[in-house]
């Protein structure tokens, strides 16, 4: 499902984020440690996780074909976010336009999380990249 | 375990995290508010455990407030939630200055 509001040149702009998050992962200084303690706090990933089990999960999303591709709009920012599941859980992983990490967790609600945000559908991963 | 149970422990767990993204940030008002819709069905031991996370939230809400500010505006965020004026926590803004956390 691809929402054709969203203008072509937002859709080539995630799929360049998609494919530096397939690449690799990067966070702004500081943010990835920080991310992560809140992970094992919350129960979202296993206490003894490390910044390269987190960065796997968000490239293991990244790198399915399915999981459904949303852009996410604050000024002249443009944040690009992937919805797929995770042992059984449904994560969010938001980078920038640039495919740097802004976060990577797993809303309570997702669906009303992303309305309540503005979020916009562009299509699944497959689509964005084709 | 119970559904405001639930809710009451991410809420618990999220207030102490307050160098996250403002999206999660977002995530906390949210949960924050469904667990005030069902303020009532908490026992005695749960409000005082509520209670005492809105205190470390609000120790937190400028460092909050900032980190949301960075990816939303909050007014903004506060209509398209429907958010009505008894849910405090949404007005960051106004709880406090910036608290610096040293990374």
């Amino acid at each position: 499902m691809v929402n054709e509001q969203v203008d072509p040149s937002f859709r080539t702009e995630a799929a360049a984020a998609i494919r530096v998050l397939r690449q690799r992962v990067q966070w702004k200084p500081g943010k990835a440690a920080a991310h992560l303690e809140k992970r094992k706090t919350m129960g979202h990933l296993s206490p003894e996780s490390s910044v390269e089990d987190y960065n796997g999960v968000i490239q293991d999303l990244a790198r399915e074909e399915k999981p459904h591709v949303y852009l996410y709009r604050f000024g002249s920012e443009r944040y690009y976010a992937v919805r797929g599941a995770v042992s059984g859980a449904e994560w969010l992983a938001i980078a920038t336009k640039e495919g740097i990490m802004e976060t990577a967790f797993p809303p309570d609600k997702t669906d009303e999380y992303l309305n309540k945000r503005g979020f916009v559908l562009i299509g699944t991963i497959q689509e964005v990249l084709t | 375990m119970s559904e405001q149970e639930r809710l009451l422990t991410i809420f618990c767990r999220g207030v102490r995290h307050p160098q996250v993204s403002g999206f999660e940030v977002l995530e906390l008002l949210d949960v924050r508010s469904t667990l005030a819709r069902g303020e009532e069905e908490l026992s005695e031991e749960q409000r005082k455990e509520l209670e005492e996370a809105d205190g470390v939230f609000l120790k937190h809400a400028g460092q909050f407030y900032e980190n949301v500010a960075q990816v939303a505006n909050l007014k903004e965020m506060r209509k398209r939630a429907t958010v009505p004026p008894s849910h405090w926590w949404w007005y960051l803004e106004k709880l406090g200055p910036a608290e610096r956390v040293a990374l």
